[in-house]
């Protein structure tokens, strides 16, 4: 992998909710590093509840990190809500809204937002 | 350099790399770099970004019939108030579908060239047995260019 193409994560608990903090790219390359650190977290989960992934630190994302949250919140819908936390007026705010995740999936601009909201839509 | 046609074109630049996902990155530092000696602002620069990884992107997964030994090239061409960014893959080719709308927000992809059309000026594809060949434009806002429509379509090479 390019050395400056590197996605790290790290995992912090907010209140109660999980939260997998990504920073870096999110793309076709890195995405996987995304997969494994979710998918480990929703398998954690002891009780349905949210689990957040904080992309306040991701620059980017493309079509190919939009499938993998797609992917996830399908795979885990019984067990794990899945949460995004963005920055605004960024890349990622963009192609979410042009993807129309926001109608899916609850978005927040901070943790705080997390913990008194709930997802948006329903299954 | 200007190229003698009065809009002050800066030379093509060139990047030919093996069909691996770890070029993206690559790629879009590429034309982030050539973006920011355009007028393109922050956001348009962004937008753009995300359009040519998507073609990159698309070239690798779809235009690599030698796995990554095969080879996407891409080639940038500058102007003070545009940049054009042609993605070349040597594998087969496609059709190219008949709409670009985004894919409901649960469907598993198809998000790639609805987000090129959405976030490129304008957007051409040529797709033969041959290879395939996007061509990616932004225009800056700033510069008062006249906005070309998203469009897209299938020829030979």
């Amino acid at each position: 992998m390019n050395e400056e193409n590197v996605l790290l994560v790290h995992n912090y608990n907010h209140n109660g909710v999980p939260v997998v903090a990504a920073q870096g790219d999110v793309d076709l390359c890195t995405q996987d590093i995304l997969r494994k650190a979710l998918i480990n977290s929703c398998k954690e989960r002891s009780e349905p509840g949210k689990v957040a992934v904080d992309m306040r630190e991701v620059p980017f994302i493309d079509s190919a990190g939009l499938a993998l949250l797609v992917e996830i919140r399908k795979n885990y819908l019984d067990t794990c809500q899945l949460a995004l936390i963005i920055s605004a007026r960024s890349q990622p705010e963009r192609v979410l809204k042009l993807g129309r995740f926001d109608t899916f999936l609850e978005v927040c601009y901070t943790p705080d937002e997390l913990v008194n909201s709930s997802a948006p839509v329903s299954a | 350099m200007a190229n003698g046609d009065g809009q002050g074109e800066i030379l093509p630049v060139e990047l030919e790399f093996f069909a691996r996902s770890d070029q993206l990155a690559d790629v879009r530092k590429l034309v982030e770099r050539l973006a920011a000696k355009t007028r393109l602002n922050k956001e348009e620069i962004e937008d753009f970004l995300t359009a040519v990884d998507e073609a990159a992107a698309n070239a690798i997964r779809h235009g690599s019939p030698n796995g990554d030994r095969s080879l996407v090239k891409v080639v940038c061409h500058s102007l003070p108030t545009a940049l054009i960014v042609e993605v070349r893959d040597r594998g087969e080719g496609f059709s190219v579908p008949g709409t670009s709308e985004m894919p409901g927000p649960e469907a598993p992809g198809g998000r790639g060239l609805p987000l090129m059309i959405a976030l490129a000026d304008a957007v051409e594809i040529a797709s033969s047995a041959k290879g395939t060949t996007i061509t990616l434009k932004k225009l800056a806002r700033s510069s008062g260019g006249e906005s070309i429509v998203s469009r897209y379509s299938s020829a030979d090479l």
